[in-house]
């Protein structure tokens, strides 16, 4: 069975962030219904004149239309939704693991609920893993590296002054909010060229390679905690998971309707707001939303 | 505490059954788990068998079964009622089922642990002298529980892969058979993965007959999934171990469309009609398939006329009952030009079961032939969108379908319809595989129009020229590769280089 899984805030920076935390899945059944609904984003895409959809760029009329869309599969049976709530604030006041650790529990958490039962599972998800926080980085900036190809692009690397204040200014604010110990020494470091060419560098590396782990360390994760599931409560299963990572730019129509989802139960909580359209409350009563705060 | 095995469904709508080892039951507690109507009708059965004169509360406790909840597992109490009354029983009487004989109990533990191949182990050492008449019970009962399951086909063929090697291995073929012919597209190629996995090892286990058969019905599954190139690697290796001229005649027929598909029109010529000549000699029913290939191929050369009198003469041979033939010769009288002949031909195809669609493809052929869009959406709102139906057609009517609608779409300027039409198209193509179908379908549409960019977005969104680019790479030696093998002159090129250029050559519509 075909999965889609997104997520709405800042799960990079859940220290910052002040609004409500989603993570989210869509499973759609039958290949002929996501066909079905393919066709409809992409009628709604060029009718609109749009390239992707995201929910936050849309303007009000076409956004219930497009939840109109939604609803109307979700009515039918053809598409069912679990999502996960958050207070940010809660989560970051109960751990002391990393932010990633925190995403990774939950969505593995939210996929192991939610493919339940299933044995070959296929998953498209647009995930932000992140890993390059700045903490990280400084823990890598001073170490020597293998001569790789990142070392060798570094080297022909040049940073263009142009736009130095505005790089200065976004490593300077997540240094502040980063949890960095004497982050006064680094501040002072940001108008050193050589460093903050090391620090971009690094940053990128972190993001490239970490990332890739971090996948692959996903992909682990979701399996064992559905195997572990499936041990304890005697079903045999051979559990196969494919993931399938894509950006919006991809998007696929799956992963659309939970784009639009996690952002309107990011809006409203794990209920609807009083003011919000008739299509919205209605689709609240189609979906399964969990507020996550009592674990 | 007692164990308890139920049935459940979860969020996503899969049956499973749970076995939940915690279960607890508390006198004088309230109830928290069952649901009201299945815990008042316990309580009446509990009052009623065990002549109590008050009714009796109680509490099933159990952690797991809570979890099982929590995850959105839908618990069916009705289903598993006797089960839990007897657990509330065996509670209350504090009397659980104890078996003396350890070999017997210990496969009992395995087999409620799904360790089917453990407790069949142990079980065949258990000698039934040993056993008392209620173990001998219990014996009979789990015997049933190990061999007869049917529930589960894999563990059905474990249990009897373990008593009779060889009727397995027949049972395999009529299984593998049997999928095939319905169209199951799913399970035979699970199929032949797990057998080759978990029972055999087919260079040394199977006789060369059985590798004969093996390879050849593995090379047609993979032609239906559109792998032609792992098709014709098992065809060939079927032709080496084939000794009956039937089943070489099966293997040629097979691997007609393979070439065919790739537009290798000499070869399959030869193919089909080797196939022909062969079920003729041995007269078997079956040379009618081999003609009908033979009437597919000049369709496909466009030499309509010769297809005509082919399907025609097919029909006087055949004595196949269903609309395969008719469905042709729709197709072959449309492109004739003879409108009337094929509805003639149509309303004989419509009386048979039409479960992939072909027919309800044939028809909207027609109607994009001889009327307009509005008609043809009309027809396809009431026989081809609808997501029942549609469930069960083959891709390829899909994909062809979508397309009449995304032409017939364009011709009448409606760009947004024809635009999604054309994806689905598209998408329905690539999933069997049909790379050339998709590149021609995206080829052929008119993208010059105000939706021009969505057009050609399609192109890159699924990848498109690059699919086709790597699909001719691997197709165009097919011939060159295979002349031997199927002893064909090879034609080395089927012209596919030029596809983007000569495209009114390649398909019908």
């Amino acid at each position: 069975m075909k999965y889609y899984f997104d997520e709405s805030g800042n799960w990079q920076e859940i220290q910052n962030e002040n609004r409500n935390l989603v993570i989210g899945g869509v499973l759609i059944k039958d290949e002929n219904h996501h066909i079905e609904l393919s066709e409809e984003f992409k009628w709604f895409m060029a009718e609109n004149r749009l390239k992707h959809i995201h929910m936050n760029e849309l303007e009000e009329i076409q956004r219930e239309e497009l939840l109109k869309i939604i609803l109307k599969y979700l009515k039918d049976g053809k598409i069912k939704s679990l999502l996960y709530v958050t207070n940010p604030k809660y989560l970051y006041s109960k751990t002391t693991l990393s932010a990633d650790d925190i995403y990774i529990g939950l969505a593995t958490e939210l996929i192991s609920n939610i493919a339940f039962g299933d044995e070959n599972i296929e998953i498209e998800y647009d995930m932000k893993f992140h890993y390059a926080y700045p903490v990280n980085i400084l823990e890598e900036i001073d170490v020597k590296k293998e001569y790789d190809e990142f070392t060798k692009m570094s080297k022909n690397f040049v940073l263009n002054l142009k736009n130095i204040e505005k790089i200065q200014n976004r490593i300077k604010t997540n240094l502040l909010r980063g949890r960095v110990l004497n982050v006064e020494q680094y501040l002072d470091r940001l108008n050193d060229k050589k460093f903050l060419s090391r620090y971009l560098w690094e940053e990128f590396r972190l993001k490239v390679q970490k990332g890739a782990l971090l996948r692959e360390a996903f992909l682990e994760k979701s399996k064992t905690k559905l195997e572990t599931k499936y041990k304890k409560f005697g079903i045999d299963k051979d559990i196969k998971i494919k993931i399938d990572y894509r950006g919006k730019h991809i998007q696929s129509a799956g992963v659309g309707v939970i784009d639009v989802l996690t952002n309107i139960v990011r809006y409203n909580g794990s209920t609807p707001k009083k003011h919000v359209s008739q299509t919205t409350k209605d689709i609240f009563s189609y979906i399964k939303v969990k507020e996550m705060k009592n674990d | 505490m007692t164990k308890l095995n139920l049935k459940g469904t979860t969020f996503n709508d899969k049956i499973i059954y749970p076995k939940i080892d915690d279960i607890h039951i508390l006198i004088d507690k309230e109830n928290t788990i069952l649901p009201v109507g299945i815990y008042n009708e316990l309580k009446n059965k509990l009052k009623e068998n065990l002549k109590l004169n008050d009714e009796i509360e109680f509490s099933l406790i159990s952690k797991d079964l809570e979890e099982l909840m929590k995850n959105d597992v839908k618990i069916d109490f009705r289903d598993s009622i006797d089960e839990i009354y007897k657990v509330i029983l065996d509670e209350l009487n504090n009397k659980t089922i104890n078996l003396q004989h350890e070999s017997l109990k210990r496969v009992k533990e395995l087999y409620d642990n799904r360790k089917i191949d453990d407790a069949i182990e142990i079980f065949k050492t258990i000698e039934i002298d040993t056993l008392s008449k209620f173990e001998f019970e219990e014996y009979k009962l789990l015997e049933f529980k190990l061999f007869d399951d049917k529930k589960k086909f894999f563990d059905g063929y474990k249990a009897l892969f373990e008593r009779n090697h060889t009727k397995l291995k027949e049972l395999y073929f009529v299984y593998l058979k049997y999928l095939e012919d319905i169209r199951d597209d799913k399970r035979p190629k699970k199929l032949i993965e797990n057998i080759e996995e978990e029972f055999f090892n087919i260079e040394q286990e199977f006789n060369r007959d059985e590798k004969a058969i093996f390879y050849y019905l593995r090379g047609r599954n993979f032609y239906a999934r559109g792998e032609f190139l792992d098709a014709l690697r098992d065809f060939k290796k079927s032709l080496e171990y084939c000794s009956n001229e039937k089943l070489l005649a099966s293997i040629y027929n097979s691997a007609t469309n393979s070439f065919t598909d790739n537009l290798f029109f000499d070869e399959a010529f030869f193919m089909a009609n080797k196939a022909f000549e062969i079920r003729k000699k041995l007269k078997l029913s079956e040379k009618s398939d081999s003609l009908s290939l033979i009437g597919g191929i000049y369709l496909k050369r466009k030499n309509f006329k010769k297809a005509y009198e082919t399907f025609k003469e097919v029909e006087e041979i055949t004595d196949k009952k269903d609309n395969r033939i008719y469905n042709y010769l729709v197709k072959s009288t449309i492109m004739l030009g003879f409108y009337n002949k094929a509805k003639e031909y149509l309303n004989i195809a419509k009386k048979y079961d039409d479960r992939l669609g072909f027919t309800i493809l044939a028809e909207m052929f027609l109607i994009y032939k001889t009327q307009n869009y509005e008609k043809l959406f009309d027809y396809a709102k009431e026989n081809f969108l609808i997501t029942d139906k549609k469930s069960s057609f083959d891709k390829v009517v899909l994909g062809w379908g979508y397309f009449l609608l995304a032409q017939k779409a364009s011709q009448d300027e409606k760009y947004l319809d024809s635009y999604k039409f054309l994806n689905s198209s598209i998408e329905y193509f690539l999933i069997d595989k049909y790379i050339l179908e998709a590149y021609y379908a995206y080829l052929k549409i008119d993208k010059d129009n105000e939706y021009s960019e969505y057009f050609l977005n399609i192109n890159k969104e699924y990848n498109l020229k690059g699919e086709f680019d790597e699909y001719i790479k691997k197709h165009s030696s097919i011939s060159i590769e295979y002349k031997d093998t199927f002893g064909f002159s090879s034609s080395k090129s089927n012209n596919l280089e030029n596809f983007e250029q000569n495209l009114d050559n390649y398909f019908l519509i």
